[in-house]
């Protein structure tokens, strides 16, 4: 037998137009799970784009030695996506800049849609971890802008980062002292606004590079095989 | 065993109480029974949660949805459904077939109207547009100048469906899309006060006759941690007029729906039932001219 709250209320006199000033609303909330069949017209819509998917989607590409989910202000898969990001920036976006400056990565928690669960590590699980087109990009920001990405961190809780700590809410990062400016790697999302994040504005040189970040972390799964990522306290408040 | 219970209009407001849905009936002539059906932020979830999901283990897929709503249809005369926005993203078939998909499932099972949301945004308003070829029901949006774009003519502010002898006006509501969504993809698209705009749709609707009055409301449950952004609370406390707020983006679980007074005392119900098409949400209305509604049996308890 289904439950249903029932809420009982009046809405009174509201309006000369309407003959039905009386109102009583009953709500119930029904799962969607077994045993309720599959309804054929819809299941069979729906099949040939399961199919075309399924190819693709079911290949197994790696596998994870441990369940990962994204938590703040640490937590293996923000900090596994973040590691890859970093890399990236520094392989890829900055290997031809001579400026030697600091590289960090920073990332959103609510940007990582999914965990991965312990075991084999299919295409469709990343797509699902990363289902945006998402693009990396570095920005070269100026040190002054730590304060404000410090101050978002305390705000927010923490986000998924790497290249850098924060130590009793105050950010870290080596070899900053003589450098006026820094290269941080993220999301192409993120540095057009995206989750508030208006420290990424004061950008004075932008790297956007045409590879999604989905796509970097099936090469990544596809590359290393295995993930077995441990757990860092990189940020303390 | 048939018990006749009088609801009064003074003395219960809002009583919370357990009532087997088919023990109430509105039984003059011209009352009228309505089931609404909702989700929202169903996220190009075609398919089940896998079953070793750690939360919810093989709930949710549009084919068992389906089947729910046409055994409610064929077991109740009047039935709207609705959606509140973020239909795409989140599964590998929008980013394979760019929201046609959805597009298709959501109009064989026959909603009758949906909002937008941010993500709906995902592929930029041409995107949206082309899937929304594929669309039999309406989009509606009161607070989202379009004007300028290419969804002028895609997106109404809202739409009147006539149930049996209700006149139901569905409107919607979006959240800002500065920093959820690049300016690349909402193009001259201008977001406008949602609350001033429900207001609008309130005054606009009941000049048309509408018995009862939704909002499918994309801007989220509430915000602990901002209290002064706008929500559907917010919504249902500065506006009057509006019956019920099916709202989405907050990926709210509600067990049961809240009720919130409005600026004039009376109340609203605001319902959310979580993402993903886990749940779907039914909230049974009972409309009268009169304030005597029978109730068979006996209530089974009051909170």
């Amino acid at each position: 037998m289904l439950k249903f709250i029932g809420i009982l209320l009046i809405g009174a006199g509201l309006s000369a137009c309407s003959s039905y000033s009386y109102k009583v609303f009953n709500a119930q909330r029904i799962d969607v799970k077994n045993p309720v069949e599959k309804d054929p017209e819809v299941d069979s819509l729906v099949a040939p784009y399961r199919r075309a998917l399924a190819l693709e989607m079911n290949r197994v590409i790696g596998e994870a030695t441990a369940d990962m989910q994204v938590a703040r202000p640490n937590s293996t898969l923000g900090q596994w996506v973040t590691d890859i990001v970093l890399q990236f920036g520094k392989d890829s976006l900055l290997n031809n800049q001579p400026d030697k400056l600091p590289v960090i990565a920073l990332l959103n928690t609510g940007g990582i849609r999914a965990s991965l669960s312990k075991g084999p590590l299919t295409v469709g699980d990343i797509y699902k971890l990363m289902p945006f087109d998402n693009q990396l990009i570095a920005l070269k920001l100026p040190v002054n802008q730590i304060a404000e990405i410090e101050a978002y961190l305390q705000k927010t809780g923490g986000e998924p980062i790497a290249g850098f700590t924060v130590v009793n809410g105050k950010i870290v990062i080596d070899n900053l002292a003589e450098s006026s400016y820094l290269w941080v790697i993220t999301t192409d999302f993120l540095a057009n606004g995206g989750d508030k994040m208006l420290f990424f504005q004061a950008a004075t040189e932008k790297i956007l590079s045409p590879v999604l970040l989905r796509d970097l972390l099936l090469r990544e799964v596809e590359r290393t095989g295995t993930i077995d990522q441990l757990l860092e306290e990189r940020i303390r408040f | 065993m048939n018990r006749r219970t009088f609801i009064h209009r003074t003395g219960i407001v809002a009583a919370g109480a357990a009532i087997a849905p088919s023990l109430i009936s509105a039984t003059g002539k011209k009352d009228q029974k309505l089931v609404v059906l909702h989700t929202n932020d169903t996220h190009s979830n075609i398919d089940p949660f896998p079953d070793n999901h750690g939360k919810y283990p093989g709930m949710g897929g549009v084919a068992r949805r389906a089947t729910l709503i046409e055994k409610i249809r064929a077991e109740e005369e009047h039935v709207l459904l609705l959606d509140s926005g973020d239909i795409f993203q989140g599964t590998p078939y929008f980013n394979k077939f760019k929201g046609v998909l959805e597009m298709k499932v959501l109009s064989e099972m026959k909603y009758d109207a949906a909002t937008l949301g941010n993500h709906d945004f995902d592929i930029g308003l041409e995107g949206f547009k082309e899937a929304k070829q594929h669309a039999t029901f309406p989009f509606v949006n009161a607070n989202y100048d379009l004007s300028g774009t290419s969804l002028r003519d895609e997106v109404k502010q809202h739409v009147i469906i006539r149930k049996g002898k209700l006149n139901i006006g569905v409107f919607g509501l979006g959240v800002d899309l500065n920093g959820l969504v690049s300016n690349e993809n909402t193009g001259a698209l201008v977001y406008m006060d949602p609350i001033a705009k429900a207001q609008e749709q309130v005054a606009s609707l009941r000049k048309q006759h509408c018995d009862l009055i939704i909002c499918l409301s994309h801007l989220g449950y509430e915000y602990p941690t901002d209290p002064a952004k706008v929500c559907d609370k917010h919504l249902a406390a500065n506006t009057e007029g509006i019956d019920l707020i099916l709202g989405g983006h907050t990926h709210t679980f509600l067990e049961k729906p809240e009720i919130v007074k409005n600026k004039i005392g009376s109340d609203v119900v605001i319902n959310q039932v979580g993402y993903a098409g886990l749940f779907l949400g039914r909230i049974d209305v009972f409309c009268s001219s009169d304030n005597q509604f029978e109730v068979a049996g006996t209530p089974l308890g009051v909170k």
